[in-house]
C-alpha cells in the first residue's frame, strides 16, 4: 500500500537531476576550456582530442538520467554526486591559470627529465630553457660564451643575489601533476625590480655566477623584454 | 493516514534537498560572478597555493577522465552482454592453471579494483576455484587493456615500466592465489556473510555490487536499444562511484604535492628501502583507481627511485583503504589480513631489490 502510493507520486528524482547536471556541467566546462585554449594549462596538447571525445561522450550520457527525472528514486544523492561537483566548480569558478612562480620551489633546479636527449645541434640561440638545462647537465663546460635567447617567467628566489633573477619554465610530460621546473639565473642590473610571473624574453650569453660558494651557469643578459604569456606556457620533452 | 503523511514527508524532503542543492549552486555561481565583476585582477591575488592545488588537481582529473569513462563503458558492456557463468564454464580446475587464468582474466574483464572485487565475489560464490578468485582480485586492476594503455600513455617512451608493472602484478597475484589456495578448507577463507548465490544480496559496504545484482535480475532488457540504454545507465552509476575516488585521490595528491616541499620528500625518499616504504604508504593513502594512478606515479619519477615508483604502481591497485574494506565483503578478516601482508612484503622486496640492483 505504502510502496504503491509512493510509486504513483510524481516526485522529482534528485539523484537523476544531479547526475544529468553534473555530467553536462563537466562536459561543457571541458569543451569551453578546449574552445578557449586554456585546456593546455592542465594537460599536454597531445591529449586534447582524447579529452574532447570524453567530453562529448559525457554530454551524450547526460541525456540518460533525464528519463528518470519523474520516476520514483531508487537511489538518493550519494557522495559521488557531491564529490564530482568539486572539479566542476573549481573549473568554472576559478579562472584558468597555468602553474607559475607561486608553485615554483627554490629546490626546483634544472631537473633532468627522463627520456630527454640533449640537443645535438649547436645553434644555441634556438634552444629553449629545457634544451639548455639538459645540455648544461651533459656538456656544461663547452657552452660558456654561447649566445642565448630564451623565454620564460620571472622567478624571484627568496635569497636571490642582487642584480639577478631567474627565468623559469615548467616542463609537462602528461599533465600538471608531473610538472618539473627548469630555470637559469640571469644577471641583469634591474633584475630585482622585475615582478615574479612576468613573462620575459632574455637575450645574452652563457656565463657563470658564484652562489653559496659554488660556480653555477647563468645568463649574462644584454636585453630583457617584457612579453605577454605565450599561448603554450609549458615545455614538452 | 500514516502512509499519507509518510508520502508527504518523503515528497517534502526530496524537494527540500533539491532546493538546498540549487541554492548552494546558485550561491557559489553568484559569488564567482560577483568577484569577476568586482575586480578581475583580485583572482591573481588569490593565494598561490590554492591556484597551484587547483591546477594540479584539474590536471589529474582532466587527464584521467577519458580513461575512467572508457573503463566504466567497457565494464558495463561486459556486464550487460556476458554472464559470469559463461566465463566460469571454461575455468580450469588445477590450482596453478586456475590462478594463472585468474591473473589473466582481467584482459577480458577490464575492471579496476572497485569492479574486480564484486566480480570475484560472484565468481567464487558460483563455484570458481579460490586461487582463481584471489589471483583475479589482485591482478585484474593492472592486467587489463585499459590500465595497460593508460600506463603506456603516462610513461610514454618507457615500455619497460609497463612490462614490469603488468608482469609483477600477475606474478604476485598467482603466488598469493596459490599460497592461500593450498588451504585444506578453502571455504573458511571466505567471509561468513558470503552467500551461495549473490543474486539478491545487497552488500552494505558496496553499493556497486548491489547495483550489479539489480541489473542482473529479472528486468533484463531484450532489445538492442534497451540493452545499450542499460549499458549507459550502468556506466553512469559506475562513473559516479569511481569518480569520487578519483576526486578525493586527486585532491589529496595535489595537496600533498604542494604542501610538502620537494626537498622534504627527497630527504625521506632517498634510501633504497625508505623510498619504497614512502611510496607504498602513499599508494594506500591515496586510494587512487588503477585506471589513473599511472599519471600520479609519473609525478614521482623525478623525486623517487625507480623501484619505489614500481612498488607504487604494483601495490596501489592491490591494496588501499577502499579495497581492503571491499575485500572484507568476500573474504574473512584473517584472509584479508594475510592477502595484505603477503602482497606488502612481496612488493617491498621487489622494490628494494630493483632499487639496489638496477
Amino acid at each position: 500500500m505504502l510502496a504503491q502510493s509512493r510509486q504513483n507520486i510524481r516526485t522529482i528524482n534528485a539523484a537523476a537531476v544531479a547526475e544529468c547536471a553534473i555530467l553536462a556541467g563537466i562536459a561543457v566546462m571541458l569543451l569551453a576550456k578546449v574552445a578557449s585554449g586554456t585546456i593546455i594549462y592542465y594537460i599536454n596538447p597531445r591529449w586534447v582530442p582524447l579529452v574532447t571525445a570524453g567530453a562529448i561522450i559525457l554530454l551524450i550520457a547526460a541525456v540518460v538520467p533525464v528519463r528518470d527525472f519523474w520516476r520514483a528514486p531508487q537511489r538518493r544523492i550519494q557522495s559521488g554526486h557531491i564529490l564530482l561537483c568539486i572539479p566542476l566548480l573549481l573549473g568554472i569558478i576559478l579562472p584558468a591559470r597555468p602553474l607559475g612562480a607561486g608553485a615554483f620551489a627554490d629546490s626546483n633546479q634544472n631537473t633532468v627529465i627522463p627520456g630527454m636527449l640533449a640537443p645535438s645541434d649547436d645553434d644555441t640561440v634556438k634552444w629553449n630553457l629545457l634544451q639548455w638545462s639538459t645540455a648544461l647537465s651533459v656538456r656544461g663546460d663547452e657552452l660558456a660564451g654561447q649566445p642565448i635567447d630564451v623565454t620564460g617567467f620571472v622567478y624571484q628566489e627568496r635569497e636571490q643575489a642582487s642584480g639577478t633573477f631567474s627565468v623559469a619554465r615548467y616542463v609537462i610530460i602528461c599533465c600538471t601533476a608531473d610538472s618539473n621546473g627548469v630555470r637559469l639565473p640571469v644577471v641583469w642590473s634591474e633584475g630585482a625590480s622585475l615582478e615574479s610571473d612576468q613573462w620575459v624574453t632574455v637575450r645574452g650569453t652563457l656565463g657563470t655566477i658564484e652562489k653559496d660558494g659554488r660556480t653555477i651557469p647563468a645568463i649574462l643578459a644584454s636585453a630583457v623584454t617584457h612579453i605577454d604569456r605565450p599561448e603554450h606556457p609549458y615545455l614538452y620533452p | 493516514m500514516r502512509s499519507q503523511s509518510l508520502v508527504f514527508a518523503s515528497r517534502h524532503t526530496a524537494w527540500l534537498k533539491l532546493f538546498i542543492a540549487i541554492g548552494i549552486m546558485l550561491a557559489l555561481v553568484s559569488i564567482g560572478l560577483f568577484l569577476l565583476w568586482a575586480d578581475a585582477t583580485r583572482f591573481s591575488m588569490l593565494d598561490a597555493w590554492t591556484q597551484t592545488v587547483t591546477a594540479i588537481f584539474l590536471g589529474i582529473f582532466i587527464e584521467a577522465l577519458p580513461f575512467l569513462l572508457a573503463g566504466v563503458v567497457v565494464s558495463s558492456i561486459i556486464h550487460q552482454f556476458l554472464t559470469v557463468e559463461q566465463i566460469q564454464r571454461i575455468c580450469p580446475r588445477s590450482p596453478i592453471l586456475a590462478a594463472g587464468a585468474g591473473a589473466l582474466l582481467g584482459l577480458l574483464f577490464p575492471v579496476c579494483e572497485c569492479g574486480s572485487i564484486p566480480a570475484a565475489r560472484q565468481l567464487i560464490a558460483k563455484g570458481a576455484p579460490v586461487p582463481m578468485g584471489i589471483a583475479f582480485v589482485l591482478a585484474a586492476p593492472v592486467v587489463n587493456p585499459i590500465v595497460i594503455i593508460s600506463t603506456w600513455v603516462a610513461f610514454a617512451g618507457r615500455p619497460d615500466i609497463v612490462l614490469a608493472r603488468v608482469g609483477l602484478s600477475a606474478l604476485i597475484a598467482v603466488v598469493i592465489g596459490l599460497v592461500l589456495g593450498t588451504h585444506p578448507h578453502p571455504e573458511r577463507l571466505m567471509a561468513s556473510s558470503l552467500p551461495a548465490d549473490t543474486d539478491h544480496d545487497h552488500a552494505p559496504t558496496c553499493s556497486h555490487d548491489g547495483h550489479h545484482d539489480h541489473d542482473a535480475g529479472n528486468d533484463q532488457p531484450v532489445t538492442f536499444i534497451g540493452r545499450a540504454w542499460s549499458v549507459l545507465q550502468h556506466a553512469i552509476t559506475e562513473l559516479f562511484e569511481m569518480g569520487r575516488y578519483l576526486v578525493v585521490g586527486g585532491l589529496i595528491a595535489a595537496i600533498l604535492q604542494t604542501a610538502i616541499p620537494k626537498a622534504a620528500l627527497l630527504s625521506i625518499g632517498q634510501g633504497p628501502l625508505t623510498s619504497v616504504l614512502v611510496l607504498m604508504t602513499l599508494a594506500v593513502l591515496l586510494s587512487i583507481c588503477s585506471t589513473v594512478d599511472a599519471f600520479v606515479a609519473l609525478s614521482f619519477m623525478g623525486t623517487f627511485q625507480f623501484g619505489a615508483v614500481l612498488a607504487f604502481l604494483v601495490f596501489g591497485p592491490m591494496i588501499d583503504i577502499k579495497s581492503v574494506l571491499m575485500l572484507g565483503t568476500t573474504f574473512s578478516r584473517r584472509t584479508v589480513a594475510l592477502i595484505t601482508v603477503l602482497s606488502f612484503l612481496m612488493v617491498l622486496l621487489v622494490g628494494v631489490v630493483t632499487n639496489i640492483y638496477l
